[in-house]
């Protein structure tokens, strides 16, 4: 018998029926598995990645490299209903959705076909959540990859790190630039004083901004090219041209 | 003007390459986002994608969520939990259309099943799914780079 239907043989004896034969891939030198899943009533996904793994591994001892490949995401029938529900209901404004089922909870992301509002992406996810419900599941979370973004705390303080000392109008401008949807200077100024606060960033007396040690050593650094310590020395180069 | 019905070798030439050219299209979509992030990931060979999306990557996606959490920034911890999830359905996705592209291209005598609905077959991946590669692939690396943009500025 040839290893690919020993390898068959051995997922089936381990409870996983396998979707046709082994196939040799002459590419990576190594057998591939092509296994069918479903998600359960609870949400889960059956076989499940743990005692794919397992299997997995103990036919790798034996048969040699295998990779598993899965054929279908078993939970098509839920996410065909979200997919058709948004572009029956939203056809002028949505140009893609996908979406996962994982423990009971969906992540959904969609790609709008212009800048939609705020409110329509909440309105999109209401829509969403109503549906959801009839299949006992909850929303984990809605993504939408076109609309700009609130800056999180964390962007909010990298503006001040490049470009210290800073006003909070600078920083708004700062955030803008990069493509995030800034509320006001209050908005802003209630996350720099939670920081000021924990020590991370200091407010001198002329109303500018700079980061304390504390606070580098919170935002952290990197090696590479997008260091925001080289971030800053091209930006404080640029300055001074 | 007469439609000229193929054979059936030719239609399942014509199938298994569009299986083939469905895989492409996600790979090159994927290959694209990789190089953004890191110019050293814009030429791994195809079959490492998977490896580099759930190893490489998401570590780094990682290191940045524990220093978000410690931070307490929880918008930017749960961006980065959904762009984690991203990484899982791309290396999903990549394995997959990986696996049928090689059954396309060096297994000629296993059939494509022209009998399966809603369309044509191959292993049980239906040509429609086949063709959702490219616009999910380009759907999540969009969520992935956005969320890598909040974390390296």
């Amino acid at each position: 018998m040839s290893n690919a239907k020993k390898i068959v043989e051995f997922f089936k004896k381990s409870g996983i029926d396998p979707v046709g034969s082994a196939v040799w891939d002459r590419e990576s030198l190594n057998h591939l598995v092509f296994i069918s899943v479903e998600i359960n009533d609870k949400g889960k996904q059956i076989p499940s990645n743990f005692k794919l793994s397992l299997v997995e591994k103990s036919a790798e001892a034996e048969f040699g490299k295998i990779s598993v490949v899965l054929v279908n995401r078993g939970d098509e029938d839920i996410a065909n209903s979200i997919k058709s529900l948004l572009f029956r209901r939203y056809s002028d404004d949505v140009r893609n959705v996908f979406s996962k089922v994982q423990d009971g909870r969906v992540t959904v992301w969609i790609d709008t076909k212009g800048a939609s509002s705020k409110d329509k992406t909440t309105e999109m996810m209401q829509t969403v959540i109503g549906l959801l419900e009839y299949f006992d599941l909850k929303l984990d979370s809605f993504v939408n990859t076109s609309e700009l973004n609130l800056p999180s705390e964390t962007i909010c303080v990298s503006a001040i790190r490049q470009k210290a000392p800073v006003l909070p109008n600078d920083v708004i401008e700062e955030l803008r630039r990069r493509g995030f949807e800034v509320p006001g200077e209050d908005w802003l100024l209630r996350i720099l004083d939670k920081w000021r606060k924990r020590g991370l960033i200091h407010r001198k007396s002329n109303g500018t901004f700079l980061m304390t040690v504390r606070g580098l050593r919170a935002l952290g650094s990197g090696k590479n090219r997008r260091s925001p310590d080289v971030a800053r020395a091209l930006d404080l180069a640029r300055r001074a041209q | 003007m007469e439609a000229i019905k193929p054979h059936f070798g030719e239609r399942d030439a014509f199938a298994r390459s569009a299986f083939n050219r469905y895989y492409y299209s996600a790979f090159l979509n994927i290959r694209e986002m990789l190089g953004a992030l890191d110019s050293s990931w814009s030429s791994l060979p195809h079959k490492s994608y998977p490896e580099v999306l759930q190893g490489q990557v998401k570590k780094k996606f990682n290191r940045a969520r524990s220093r978000a959490s410690r931070n307490d920034d929880t918008v930017l911890v749960d961006r980065i939990d959904t762009a984690k999830r991203a990484l899982d359905e791309l290396a999903k996705m990549m394995s997959t259309a990986y696996g049928i592209r090689v059954v396309a291209d060096y297994e000629p005598n296993e059939a494509v099943d022209f009998n399966a609905r809603p369309r044509f077959a191959l292993r049980s991946v239906d040509i429609s799914d086949a063709h959702d590669w490219e616009n999910n692939t380009r759907l999540l690396c969009q969520s992935v780079e956005n969320t890598w943009n909040e974390i390296h500025v």
